[in-house]
């Protein structure tokens, strides 16, 4: 772990935190630690233990074995302490439907005890916000999946709280709705609060986050900010080659020593390289003609793939 | 707060934090915040609810206390119960209705609004909320409808002349448990399930509309046969049903007996709808918790 880096006690912090359904293990032993500050990632797959692992940071979900530490209380007793300086964005929403835009943000803020004349300015800034002031008076449920999502960020946000944790905040979002959404989080990270996100999306991490932690089968496999974890894990660039379905493992072999390493997936070829343009030449003087070929930077998706043996997205 | 707010974007959203401001509100809004959210969540359905809370017993009143109440009264009904049919049956039917109001709103907006589709237990629990304050606060909301129906109800009966004494508003309070009897004990079952298969529609038919038919609500129990006696003995509504005759009609001393109940029957009856409340609310803040912490 990094924590030499770190000057300020950790907002969150688990040591071999573990969570059990019955007989399934969701989360395995995991360690973690968040800054002050920092925006921090969980990616990996459904089903990768991220969201479990949010309930339990989040103060809901009691850890079955393990410690943790939240603003440096501990969840199974200090849940309400907690919770009431976290914001919180589920997976899904779970706004009111039948209430206004409005009436969601101001019943909201006072689940946290916010006095009624504290919350109506409160309530006006956060509209400015989500870029929902002139919808103020309409009612949540005909708005667009980009603006419930911005609502509920939104209404995370009446606690003033000192951790956001975010459980796939842009999927199911179309890609403008995904970005005016980054451009929001983008802005918090600036004001410095502390983000926690889970996602499956590697762009997004790679826009949100610092530092962030794989996880796959309830476990971290691997750590650190997304340029380090692409260094350290996968080469430069990527050469990516499609020879047609049933071509693909074959022509593996032929261009295998052209590459540091070659992942055959259904579609196509990805060979993992520091010049990209320079072995696409060197493939066609082979005379192999790929259906279609690109070249790309190497990005997190291609890290997963190399510490799991599966992409994220399937 | 003192902070000031520019009406300018960015808005300050964080780095202003003090530990004493968040202890003051680790609590949270508690019960109290619960009923603000309760309140705006009725308000779509305030005149719906309002012309059936007012309507309901208008119709029943009319044909049962004055339609069918007027051969009751000509006959023997007049003399074997000592008092109008319509002060016979308003207790009961005050207890009825709130009964069936309470039970509606322990079984949809429990299972679908709060667990399953909107999800709005979870995001309450998201805040300083506990399951626990969260379950009380939603039987504390199921008891207030209640309450209000039978206020209404009252109030139109009173109208209909169906009133006979001063402690026929105990009918409020003891309707308010009764009813509280079973839909407490009916939210441990939503709070439970993940699929109701039908379950809601089964406790309609085959739990209160019997109920209804068969505690007293019509004509005393003692009609019944023994067999189907003891079953009037189970259902809450019978014993709600009692204590609200008796609530109305016991300071008139009728002739006939009817209103009269003995001090142990009293308390047994009391005693039957506490614990089924008891219980029902206790259980419900664990069924809360096991799966709000899932």
């Amino acid at each position: 772990m990094t924590s030499a880096e770190r000057t300020a006690e950790p907002l969150i912090e688990a040591v071999g935190l573990s969570k059990r359904f019955g007989s399934f293990e969701a989360v395995k032993a995991v360690d973690f630690s968040v800054a002050r500050g920092e925006s921090f990632g969980f990616l990996g797959p459904n089903g990768a233990g991220k969201s479990s692992t949010m309930r339990m940071v989040g103060a809901v979900s009691p850890a079955s074995s393990g410690r943790l530490r939240v603003l440096g209380l501990d969840p199974t007793v200090a849940g309400p302490a907690i919770r009431s300086r976290l914001g919180v964005v589920p997976q899904q929403d779970n706004l009111d439907l039948e209430l206004t835009v409005w009436e969601n943000l101001y019943i909201y803020g006072r689940y946290f005890g916010i006095p009624k004349r504290a919350l109506r300015p409160k309530i006006e800034e956060l509209l400015d916000f989500a870029q929902l002031s002139d919808r103020a008076r309409d009612k949540v449920e005909p708005l667009s999946g980009g603006m419930k999502r911005r609502l509920t960020i939104a209404r995370s946000l009446i606690n003033d709280p000192e951790i956001l944790l975010l459980d796939e905040p842009t999927t199911g979002l179309d890609p403008q709705a995904r970005h005016v959404l980054w451009d929001r989080l983008y802005r918090l990270k600036h004001q410095g609060v502390t983000l926690v996100l889970t996602t499956h999306f590697m762009d997004e991490a790679e826009q949100l986050c610092d530092r962030l932690v794989v996880m796959d089968n309830g476990r971290i496999v691997a750590e650190g900010s997304p340029a380090r974890l692409i260094t350290e894990h996968v080469s430069r660039e990527v050469a990516e080659l499609r020879f047609g379905i049933d071509q693909n493992e074959v022509r593996a072999a032929e261009v295998a020593d052209l590459a540091e390493r070659v992942e055959v997936l259904a579609d196509r070829l990805l060979l993992y390289v520091s010049d990209g343009e320079a072995v696409l030449r060197a493939v066609h003087e082979r005379g192999l003609q790929p259906v279609s070929s690109l070249v790309r930077r190497a990005s997190l998706e291609d890290v997963f793939l190399r510490l799991t043996g599966r992409s994220l997205v399937d | 707060m003192s902070t000031e707010t520019p009406t300018i974007t960015p808005p300050p959203l964080a780095g202003r934090h003090t530990p004493t401001r968040h202890l003051v509100r680790a609590r949270g809004g508690g019960v109290p915040s619960l009923f603000g959210y309760l309140l705006a969540s009725t308000r779509p359905y305030l005149k719906i609810a309002a012309l059936s809370q007012l309507g309901s017993p208008v119709l029943y009143l009319l044909s049962l206390g004055i339609g069918l109440g007027s051969i009751v009264n000509g006959r023997a009904g007049g003399q074997s119960l000592g008092t109008s049919y319509l002060s016979f049956i308003a207790p009961a039917l005050i207890a009825a209705t709130a009964l069936q109001v309470a039970v509606a709103q322990s079984m949809y907006p429990i299972l679908f609004g709060g667990f399953k589709f909107q999800r709005i237990y979870f995001a309450m629990n998201a805040t300083p909320l506990t399951p626990r304050q969260i379950a009380g606060g939603v039987l504390a909301w199921i008891a207030a409808r209640s309450a209000i129906t039978a206020t209404l109800y009252l109030a139109v009966v009173a109208c209909f002349g169906g009133v006979r004494s001063i402690s026929t508003l105990l009918c409020v309070p003891i309707a308010t448990l009764g009813a509280m009897a079973l839909a407490a004990p009916i939210a441990v079952y939503s709070a439970t399930v993940d699929t109701e298969r039908g379950g809601f529609a089964a406790i309609s038919r085959f739990l209160v509309m019997p109920m209804f038919l068969f505690s007293g609500t019509f004509y005393p129990v003692s009609m019944l046969p023994e067999w189907a006696r003891v079953l009037a003995w189970l259902s809450p509504l019978w014993h709600a049903t009692e204590l609200a005759r008796w609530a109305s009609l016991a300071p008139l001393h009728l002739s006939s007996g009817v209103g009269q109940v003995g001090a142990a029957a009293l308390l047994g009856h009391l005693a039957f709808l506490t614990v089924l409340t008891i219980a029902g609310v206790l259980l419900t803040g664990w069924r809360f918790r096991v799966r709000l912490s899932r």
